[in-house]
């Protein structure tokens, strides 16, 4: 069986109309499944990325990434035959360059979760903001207290996951807090993971579309809620 | 320093509430603590000079005090089973929501100089069947 047959990549995209034929095109220079999972866009998304040989989920209302992510991975885990989902982002910010080297790697050295990371000595990230790098590096330092996991990079939206773990995984933070939800997860099931340098470009567009800064409240406010009965 | 029996009291009690929250809540368990609640309302009603007493016990100044300091806690008590109850709507939801679109993948089309002159034109949209029809079945 062709191996590039059994990956999914997962893009969970929320009115990215100007961007997602872009990301599609990369993404289509490899022979691997396409999932765009359209989480309730007021735009035309969803019609943007039909022009393109992919299966396109549509949320009928705006639940959040997290929740894009957990249909996303629900349906390509609903194909037997699938062996390995990727999470990539809409806005342009990922590189389609650096997958075969992620699968590569996960197949190779049997890892339940490959992670990019944009702060590895030969990863990159272009043209990021200052105040940017400063949450990011107090996110890595959070994660580090909050499940033990030492990595370098800990909120990128480019990951690798093997169908077993993500049987395991169960996304139950719809908005942004998913990602710190997915490394708890791992922690827990005592995953076997690495991280594979890779680039992250910022542009006008995707530093427009990306999180606010003042998000990180709304993060550990959700994490918080999370615990509660 | 000194506290009084209030203020110990107190603090006991938003300990108690903090532990309630994450650990002991159930739907069954809010409903007796509403029922406690109104039914200490009535028997102060009924004996007005109760509050004052207990008060007086507690260290507290006046009984109005007490029954302000117990109406916080109270609002309190109640925007947790609030809270809670809105994560639970938002998990139904994400159920339903989660459920429609994974019953209905819509599959996009390889351009060719046949439907590139469509695809610049109307793009397919939800009524579209085509689109719909080539949609792989979901197997749940």
């Amino acid at each position: 069986m062709d191996p590039s047959s059994q990956v999914w990549v997962i893009i969970p995209a929320h009115n990215e109309e100007k961007m997602i034929g872009q990301v599609l095109a990369d993404l289509l220079q490899y022979p691997y499944h396409i999932l765009v999972v359209d989480d309730g866009s007021t735009d035309q998304t969803m019609q943007a990325a039909l022009l393109y040989p992919v299966t396109v989920l549509r949320h009928v209302t705006n639940l959040g990434q997290g929740g894009a992510l957990q249909t996303g991975i629900r349906y390509a885990l609903s194909f037997p035959e699938t062996r390995l989902l990727v999470t990539f982002d809409a806005d342009g910010q990922h590189h389609a360059s650096d997958l075969p080297r992620m699968l590569e790697t996960c197949l190779e050295g049997h890892y339940d979760v490959v992670l990019g990371s944009r702060f590895m000595e030969t990863g990159q990230a272009l043209n990021m903001p200052v105040m940017k790098r400063i949450v990011l590096k107090l996110a890595i330092w959070f994660t580090r207290v909050n499940t033990g996991l030492r990595l370098s990079d800990t909120h990128n939206g480019l990951r690798v996951i093997t169908a077993e773990a993500a049987h395991k995984i169960q996304i139950t933070q719809n908005g942004m807090a998913h990602a710190s939800e997915i490394l708890a997860q791992m922690a827990d099931h005592k995953m076997h993971y690495c991280e594979v340098p890779v680039t992250v470009s910022y542009s006008a567009y995707s530093l427009q579309k990306g999180q606010s800064l003042l998000n990180i409240i709304n993060i550990l406010w959700d994490m918080w809620i999370g615990y509660m009965r | 320093m000194n506290f009084n029996l209030g203020q110990i009291l107190f603090v006991a009690i938003l300990v108690f509430l903090v532990v309630y929250i994450f650990l002991l809540r159930t739907a069954h368990s809010d409903r007796v603590v509403y029922l406690a609640c109104a039914l200490v309302g009535i028997l102060l009603v009924l004996a007005p000079d109760l509050s004052s007493d207990i008060a007086h016990t507690l260290g507290i100044g006046r009984g109005v005090d007490l029954i302000i300091y117990v109406f916080i806690l109270a609002g309190l008590f109640y925007s947790v089973t609030i809270t809670s109850e809105l994560k639970r709507l938002q998990r139904q939801m994400t159920t339903l929501v989660r459920q429609l679109a994974l019953d209905n993948p819509r599959q996009g089309t390889v351009p060719t100089v046949e439907n590139a002159e469509q695809q610049a034109g109307t793009a397919p949209g939800i009524g579209d069947s085509a689109a719909l029809d080539a949609g792989r079945g979901h197997q749940a």
